[in-house]
């Protein structure tokens, strides 16, 4: 498994997100299956996940906001979130979250942090399923410990978050039972 | 009724974009660079507002603002 992570100097604008992502992605190609960036041709599934034409070995996922790039690039099916950690949105808490996620939340030193710690691992297992928002968000719960290690009622699925950035928040799930992910995956891309 | 202009109004609470560059054909993700967080809390935040519920099996057809606008239109004139 390969994660390419890259900060944004200042607030990049939605080309500018896009066009680092790609880079990000022939890169991470190119280091985990020796896919050249001319071999690429992406098409996208029913729900608009991404995938590569004639390769279902190899999975991909790309999140961005204005803060941060993140690439993940697998040989099973992974899903990857980036989040510049703001003030919390009610609105979404009702829909999304689980009553003792919200405790959680409201419990921590720095609660906006820990809203987007959930919000990114559980979007990122709907991407790694390929179903974007479709997915009743509420059912898929975390509970993350103090040393920041997310654990769910999905145990099909790995999670993992990333927070080497300040005011960022990046979550990683892969679906592969029994599948690792190491702190040494991650690697770290000049913007 | 038109729901656009609310629709509008919440949207411009999570894009800084002038309400010219909103219309039916806009896509949030796309046009004005929204996150599908940002979606999920205008979505909820217009579900408060009017009063309407919209299923999450629904989202992913709700492409633009036009199609947002007419999913709620429906169910409000339903309600």
């Amino acid at each position: 498994m390969t994660v390419m992570v890259a900060q944004c100097p200042g607030e990049a604008s939605g080309p500018e997100q896009r066009d680092a992502a790609q880079r990000l992605l022939r890169v991470g190609l190119e280091r985990a299956f020796g896919i050249r960036s001319t071999e690429i041709e992406v098409e996208r599934n029913s729900f608009g996940k991404p995938r590569l034409r004639g390769r279902p070995g190899v999975h991909f996922n790309i999140a961005h906001c204005r803060r941060a790039v993140a690439v993940m690039v697998a040989d099973c099916p992974v899903g990857v979130d980036v989040e510049a950690v703001r003030r919390r949105d009610a609105h979404v808490a009702d829909r999304c979250f689980d009553a003792s996620e919200m405790v959680r939340v409201e419990a921590a030193s720095d609660p906006d942090r820990e809203f987007f710690r959930y919000w990114t691992l559980k979007e990122s297992y709907v991407k790694a399923l390929g179903c974007g928002l479709s997915y009743p968000l509420r059912g898929v719960q975390f509970e993350v410990s103090q040393d920041g290690e997310p654990a769910s009622n999905r145990p099909q699925a790995g999670f993992r978050l990333v927070e080497d950035f300040p005011a960022v928040v990046i979550a990683l799930c892969w679906l592969q039972p029994g599948g690792r992910s190491a702190r040494s995956d991650v690697v770290h891309v000049a913007w | 009724m038109n729901m656009l202009p609310i629709i509008t109004t919440v949207v411009r609470e999570y894009a800084d974009v002038p309400e010219s560059a909103i219309t039916q054909d806009t896509d949030p993700l796309r046009d004005l660079d929204l996150t599908s967080y940002d979606l999920m809390g205008i979505i909820g935040r217009l579900e408060s507002e009017l009063g309407v519920s919209v299923a999450e099996r629904d989202i992913r057809n709700l492409v633009t603002l036009g199609d947002l606008d007419d999913y709620i239109k429906a169910r409000v004139v339903r309600s």
